[in-house]
């Protein structure tokens, strides 16, 4: 059996054309700006991008496609998008701009109908879930939407099947608790992804690429987004694979 | 400059392999009906969308049947992800549409191509290294896929082809404990289950095989 | 319930003008807009990037801290805190930056949330000794009572204690520095005047907070003139603030105030927490989060002023370049005047008031020049989203 390898994600959240991060999804700083940032991780050895335009909620409208347009001029990685995504109109547009997957979550909790339309006309493989789980106490995960704004009551693991059920091809979770934190990846959290068959990519906390291997140790995770490390300059993609290489962990 | 048709099926998103096509120093065109075929040596069918999308709409326009004229006309076709599933016969996404048939095989879920473990994950995504079957004789397409055969493509797939004729397999991914075909030639009919415009630079390798 | 005319009272503009750069209006009190339509605070926050020269403020906080330091490790400096984002700053920085002991004192909330209590027991355990003075509960309720009934703000007697005890302990512990984080008037309001000097008199000081209100005002609701005394300084405490020498200062005033650059701060250092769930009125979770009843003060000002904690939140976020005004904007038209409704019953418990004297009490202060009527509904004549 050939083991996958685990992709490694940048993660860009964008708002008004610049970079921005914040922690556990509030507050947010620019950091720097997401083209030249997104050409240097694609000649560094990223796999592929997630971009998310971070108020996109707030409009109800996603406007990453002119900068879409001129990113995947210059890179030829899949391309994944996501923030503010409504309507098959909304994928439609974003496909015609570039992108090769667009990712959903508060379209989704609205109307899950919207996911198997989705799968329906572009294929699974095109969309992907985008979830934000916060840990309510030691063992219950809830799902949020709108950036990290609302929360749904919604259990995590009632979520993720029905994500698969209705034909997603992929899931993005961040974990709320740790991202921008730098505390390492949320392995309880991760123990939950056992419950599906799609390919996950996980996200939140990630500082060192001993976090990969702690990680992998609990769950066979397909990829895993990083956006802190890399938008703060504290490590390279091309560190992190020949660290991952060393240590016999497959990546690209 | 070569001229590339990339077929338009109603899916979008014919920009990432406009962009290919461009970097490897041809010209691509959109071809919407069957007279923008015209003269035109090399086609792409693009992999994006669904089954029965793209063979609705394609009939719809003429461009089904002036695929199967090209292939049979020895015109160059490469087909990526569907635009691969495309040639066959038969369809399983979404309904019973009949694909092109310039190839014979099947179109299978994933599931069915063995029984695969506990954690098993499908959609196929990601980058793979596949064992290419190089033919003995060298042409200037085994050259160039040679500079690539040990490098990394990008997979995004739910479905998988399976040709009556095993000869034309060219490559296949090892996925659990399932063989799954990656990419196929047959005299002019060149087709990959992955992405070349999705596989960096080695990806753009395998387009310029394609028109070399 | 006799319409309280809030216009009057505070001296409202008739004519609703916004800001051309933040989303304030000309309704926040002493609030000022120049010839180009841009507020006082947004004028100041250019004040604070160009014309301030920082490291000489810098070198200030270190020749008063030199001043004060005590030498054996005892309290040196008294920090009004809460647990919250700003306080647990500002306590870090003169800890571990300015070499200080300081003293954390904190007025109990009317009710603490959750997350309240957490944040002030991560302060204390990431190395601060902490004074929490509560308040004598059936006192502080009578008085809550009192000052939503009053003055349409249940968060007087909070800012009663919150501006006296600290002095009180200070007084106590003979420790002359008392350290707050902003100056509200100054970073809010753009008080130009005010934001040269890092300090003010104590009479200026309370004067300014109380509007104009103190604890004796809430006599005639019953309370002992001794439960009332807890709530201000005595004239023999303000005689010992004079001879001791207790100054005031503003943490502001020496390092440029950035309330997100806090929330960073406190989040690595001091084990500080944000609200689990979205802040009621607001976008935010990192602000105001310790009281149960904080969600009232800022209904009650969109109410009076049309213009809630929303509003608040986003100017100082476009102020500070975190937003920009059309956000600011959308923001304000989805979250601004958003009903606190998750303490609701929880505040009509406190204060022993019905819901019928609750909606009186709002109604009362709704001014004619802000508010209009229309199918049963109240709606603003103006909003910076429709005026656009």
């Amino acid at each position: 059996m050939s083991k996958s390898n685990i992709r490694i994600i940048p993660r860009l959240d964008i708002k008004s054309g610049k970079l921005i991060k914040g922690i556990k999804l509030e507050g947010l700083r620019v950091v720097g700006d997401p083209f030249e940032s997104a050409i240097r991780y694609y000649n560094d050895g990223a796999d592929e991008l997630f971009f998310h335009d971070a108020v996109a909620s707030l409009y109800d409208q996603n406007h990453l496609g002119d900068f879409l347009e001129l990113i995947t001029d210059e890179v030829f990685i899949p391309v994944t998008v996501g923030g503010g995504i409504r309507s098959v109109e909304d994928a439609v547009y974003l496909f015609n701009k570039g992108a090769d997957k667009v990712a959903l979550n508060t379209a989704f909790v609205r109307n899950p109908k919207l996911i198997e339309k989705l799968a329906e006309l572009f294929g699974s493989q095109s969309v992907v879930g985008s979830i934000e789980a916060k840990c309510i106490n030691d063992d219950r995960w809830e799902i949020v939407t709108e950036s990290g704004r609302e929360n749904t009551g919604i259990e995590l693991n009632e979520w993720m099947g029905i994500l698969q059920a209705k034909g997603v091809g992929e899931i993005f979770i961040t974990s709320v608790d740790n991202e921008g934190t730098k505390k390492g990846f949320d392995l309880k959290l991760a123990n939950y992804m056992k419950v599906v068959n799609v390919p996950v990519i996980f996200c939140g906390g990630f500082n060192n690429p001993k976090n990969i291997h702690e990680l992998v140790s609990v769950y066979n995770v397909q990829g895993i987004g990083i956006a802190d490390y890399l938008h703060y300059k504290r490590g390279k993609i091309s560190d992190i694979k020949t660290w991952s290489k060393q240590n016999t962990i497959n990546v690209r | 400059m070569k001229k590339v048709a990339v077929i338009d099926y109603g899916a979008g998103n014919q920009k990432n392999i406009f962009r290919a096509i461009k970097a490897i120093n041809c010209q691509p065109v959109l071809a919407s009906k069957k007279s923008d075929l015209d003269g035109i040596r090399y086609i792409i069918v693009p992999g994006m969308g669904s089954f029965s999308v793209a063979v609705r709409h394609m009939k719809k326009t003429g461009l089904f049947e002036a695929l199967i004229e090209a292939a049979n006309n020895n015109i160059k076709i490469l087909g990526i992800c569907l635009g691969l599933q495309l040639f066959f016969e038969h369809g399983d996404e979404g309904g019973k549409n009949n694909g092109l048939g310039i190839l014979k095989g099947k179109i299978l879920p994933l599931e069915n191509f063995c029984d695969f473990a506990d954690d098993y994950k499908i959609p196929v995504m990601g980058w793979y290294k596949i064992g290419w079957i190089i033919p003995k004789e060298e042409t200037e397409f085994s050259k160039i896929i040679n500079k690539v055969s040990d490098k990394h493509m990008y997979f995004a797939h739910s479905f998988g082809v399976q040709p009556e004729n095993k000869n034309i397999e060219l490559s296949t991914l090892d996925y659990y404990d399932a063989k799954i075909v990656a990419a196929i030639k047959k005299d002019n009919i060149f087709g990959t289950q992955f992405h070349p415009e999705k596989s960096g630079e080695a990806g753009l390798k395998i387009l310029e095989a394609f028109v070399s | 319930m006799k319409n309280r005319n809030p216009k009057e009272l505070y001296n409202l503009p008739e004519k609703v003008e916004y800001c051309t750069r933040c989303v304030i209006s000309n309704q926040r009190p002493r609030i000022s807009f120049n010839d180009d339509g841009v507020c006082s605070a947004c004028q100041f926050a250019d004040h604070k990037n160009t014309g301030i020269n920082w490291d000489k403020r810098k070198k200030e906080l270190e020749i008063l801290c030199n001043k004060h330091r005590s030498s054996d490790g005892s309290y040196d400096v008294i920090l009004p805190g809460s647990g919250g984002k700003d306080s647990n700053y500002v306590a870090h920085m003169l800890k571990d930056q300015y070499g200080m002991t300081p003293l954390m004192v904190t007025w109990a909330p009317h009710i603490y949330t959750e997350i309240g209590r957490e944040n002030l027991t991560s302060i204390i355990d990431s190395g601060f000794d902490n004074i929490l003075v509560t308040p004598n509960g059936a006192v502080h309720r009578l008085m809550t009572k009192a000052a939503f009934l009053e003055m349409g703000d249940p968060f007087q007697p909070f800012i009663f204690g919150q501006y006296s005890a600290p002095f009180r302990v200070a007084i106590q512990y003979k420790i002359p520095l008392v350290f707050y984080g902003e100056d509200g008037e100054v970073e809010y309001g753009g008080s130009m005047d005010m934001s040269d000097r890092p300090s003010l008199g104590y009479k200026d000081f309370v004067n300014n907070r109380f509007s104009g209100i103190f604890p004796e005002f809430f006599a005639k609701y019953g309370i002992k003139p001794k439960d009332l005394e807890r709530y201000s300084l005595s004239k023999d405490e303000l005689v010992s603030l004079k001879e001791l020498n207790i100054e005031q200062h503003f943490f502001s005033y020496y390092h440029k105030w950035i309330p997100q650059e806090n929330f960073y701060y406190a989040l690595e250092h001091t084990g500080f927490n944000l609200n689990p769930e979205r802040s009621e009125g607001t976008f935010t979770k990192y602000a105001s989060l310790d009281d149960q009843l904080d969600g009232f003060h800022f209904y009650l000002a969109y109410i009076k002023f049309g213009h809630g904690r929303c509003t608040s939140d986003a100017a100082h976020e476009i102020r500070d370049g975190y937003l920009s005004r059309e956000e600011g904007v959308a923001l304000v038209k989805k979250y601004d005047g958003e009903f606190p409704k998750k303490y609701y019953e929880i505040f009509l418990e406190y204060a022993g008031i019905t819901e019928q004297q609750f909606n009186d009490v709002i109604d009362s202060w709704r001014s004619d020049h802000l508010w209009e009527k229309k199918d049963n509904k109240w709606n603003l004549r103006n909003t910076v989203f429709n005026k656009d």
